[in-house]
């Protein structure tokens, strides 16, 4: 007997029983491990998704692909023109907005004739100075306008008003709002010793601190409200053409902005350590709820292919009976499981980039920090079909292992 | 009278049941040859012993002691593999209730010890299907067990049994389950085999089949009464 012949009688009786089964019993087993496969990628798909969804989001609507900031014990990035003479000289740099940063009081219904020996609607709020153009270019900061509108002409003393200063928004900071604050009223925004009054142009409501808790004025009506000088910024995003020089430009950036007390990350590196963490924790989550889910699959496989060998116990002897070796029953039985994992999985893959990964970048969960997608790379998924095969493998050898150590008249005779 | 070659030997054989603490000794002391071309016919009463030595002699149990010889072998030094090897081999066997695969077909069920056996199997449909035209199915090779009477059923048996050309063909009252007519023709077939040089050891009930038979052994509670 050749050494394939063991494996191809295994595969005939496998195919054979398989082929004369009940078909509901099948059909059963095999939703059983489609439903285990999508386990398995879905749960930690999406719990991954959740961080991706949130790194992209600070990524594309803060941070863009490098973000310049003053390096550490430093206030501001100093030289800001300089340096923006510098990055205007670099070919793959897309877009790039400038931001200015100061704390200020912001105050609604100030008037005494509105408000008489009423509560002060005020509120310490984090202003930002942007030009709108750019940053809009950089951001795309006028998609989270939930109200009114966004500010087109600089420079106006029209601002924008991140929800989380409102208290009728989900994202407010509790304390820290403003009531009925509406698109068109007037507030007064304190920095120096003299207020200025603003007209809010519109609300913007985002996943992301960096806009739900700022308030966005234009840069020269910032100057002239801080009395900052034009040369001291606080942040530079910037996008570039071409992701794969993102490192390089970092690296070059960098050493351009040392003159200025500041220093330029990737996205990831400003990110830092919390994505990262944050990510590891969802991964181990996703592994341990798809480990109970395959454990949970990997019983109920053992159980279904037990009471088939169970069942089939007579026949497993009088195999043995004519000269059929154990390897040979333990083949079929592999066989099986091999087939009911591999026709789940296919099942399970379809229904995953057929359905489930396009539904879910069209419809993403909306989580409070970022919108949950689907994040599976083939990695991952040829990661699970193979821990799917494992497990079916062993979930079928072990019950038909089982049955053949038994004594083979005993098995024939039901004893 | 030609000296014929022994094929299995039983020494002394005896096997006890163990249920819980009550011991059921079913065979005491068997000694037994079987020799080429001999046709044995083992009989007795239900819960003699008649099918437990047939299960012993045929490596489907083992004793509790005593010995078994193939061919001056003692089979207690046989692996699990090697007492397959021997069962596929040289060995075929009839069960009472047929104890065909349901999901194959007549001809598979045929050829399964032919798969294991056989390196090459470009021959071995044909050889199937010649077993079974030899036992009057060749017409029925792609039935299933459960398209097929209980006669057409044993003979699928009896041709799986023989399918390996095998040294004994084993028979535990291969004619149980079957009516009058269709037992004589199984008894028949079974008759022709031995007759074509097959070495046979049968057991059976019925007193009417052992006129065929050419070597005769009575049990009683386990111990040979009459061998003649």
């Amino acid at each position: 007997m050749t050494f394939l012949n063991p494996l191809k009688i295994g595969f005939f009786l496998a195919s054979r029983q398989i082929k004369n089964a009940n078909l509901w019993v099948n059909v059963l087993i095999i939703f059983i491990m489609t439903v285990t496969f999508l386990n398995l990628v879905f749960i930690s798909g999406l719990l991954e998704g959740l961080v991706t969804g949130a790194s992209k989001d600070s990524r594309e609507h803060y941070s863009g692909d490098i973000i310049i900031t003053p390096d550490e014990e430093k206030i501001n990035i100093t030289g800001t023109l300089r340096l923006v003479e510098e990055i205007n000289n670099i070919e793959e740099i897309e877009n790039y907005s400038v931001r200015y940063l100061q704390g200020a009081q912001v105050e609604a219904d100030y008037s005494p004739f509105l408000r008489p020996n009423i509560e002060r609607n005020a509120i310490n709020a984090t202003i930002t100075g942007v030009n709108f153009e750019n940053e809009n270019n950089t951001t795309r900061l006028e998609e989270f306008i939930v109200e009114g509108e966004y500010v087109y002409e600089s420079p106006q003393n029209k601002v924008l008003v991140g929800s989380g200063f409102l208290e009728e928004y989900e994202s407010a900071i509790e304390g820290s709002t403003l009531e009925g604050i509406e698109v068109g009223d007037k507030i007064k925004i304190t920095a120096l010793e003299t207020p200025k009054e603003y007209i809010v142009s519109g609300i913007l409501e985002a996943k992301l601190n960096q806009i739900n808790n700022r308030i966005f004025i234009d840069t020269q009506q910032f100057i002239s409200l801080t009395g900052r000088s034009v040369q001291n910024s606080d942040e530079i995003a910037i996008t570039i053409n071409d992701p794969e020089k993102i490192n390089s430009l970092a690296s070059t950036l960098s050493k351009i902005a040392e003159n200025s007390d500041a220093r330029a990350e990737s996205w990831r590196e400003s990110q830092g350590q919390f994505f990262e963490d944050l990510s590891v924790t969802f991964t181990i989550l996703g592994a341990v709820i798809g480990a109970i889910g395959l454990a949970v699959a990997s019983v109920t496989l053992f159980i279904v292919i037990f009471i088939n060998a169970i069942s089939r116990e007579k026949y497993i002897g009088i195999l043995k009976g004519i000269g059929v070796g154990g390897p040979i029953i333990k083949y079929s039985y592999l066989f099986q499981s091999i087939f009911y994992a591999l026709i789940g999985s296919l099942i399970g893959l379809f229904l995953l980039y057929a359905f489930l990964v396009p539904y879910f970048y069209e419809n993403p969960i909306d989580f409070p920090f970022s919108d949950g997608i689907l994040d599976v790379t083939p990695e991952g998924v040829f990661l699970r079909v193979v821990i799917l095969f494992v497990s079916s493998v062993a979930a079928g050898f072990i019950p038909s292992h089982l049955i053949v150590k038994k004594n083979t008249i005993d098995s024939i005779l039901g004893r | 009278m030609t000296n014929k070659k022994t094929i299995l030997t039983a020494k002394n054989l005896v096997k006890n049941y163990v249920s819980g603490s009550i011991e059921t000794k079913v065979l005491r002391g068997i000694d037994l040859e079987v020799k080429e071309g001999d046709f044995i016919s083992i009989t007795g009463r239900s819960g003699s012993g008649k099918s437990t030595l047939l299960y012993v002699l045929s490596l489907l149990d083992k004793p509790t002691s005593g010995e078994v010889l193939f061919e001056s072998c003692d089979t207690k030094t046989f692996s699990e593999t090697m007492n397959s090897f021997c069962r596929l081999r040289h060995f075929g066997f009839v069960f009472q209730d047929y104890a065909l695969l349901p999901e194959l077909t007549a001809l598979e069920n045929t050829i399964v010890p032919l798969m294991v056996s056989q390196e090459n199997w470009d021959n071995i449909e044909k050889i199937g299907t010649d077993m079974l035209t030899q036992v009057g199915l060749g017409d029925k090779l792609r039935n299933y067990p459960s398209q097929l009477s209980g006669g057409e059923k044993q003979r699928v048996a009896i041709a799986r049994a023989i399918s390996n050309n095998p040294r004994i063909l084993f028979a535990d009252e291969p004619t149980a389950n079957l009516d009058s007519k269709r037992a004589d023709e199984i008894i028949d077939l079974i008759s022709d085999l031995h007759k074509k040089g097959l070495t046979v050891v049968l057991v059976t009930h019925e007193e009417k089949y052992l006129e065929k038979t050419d070597r005769k052994i009575e049990l009683i509670d386990g111990v040979i009464k009459t061998s003649e």
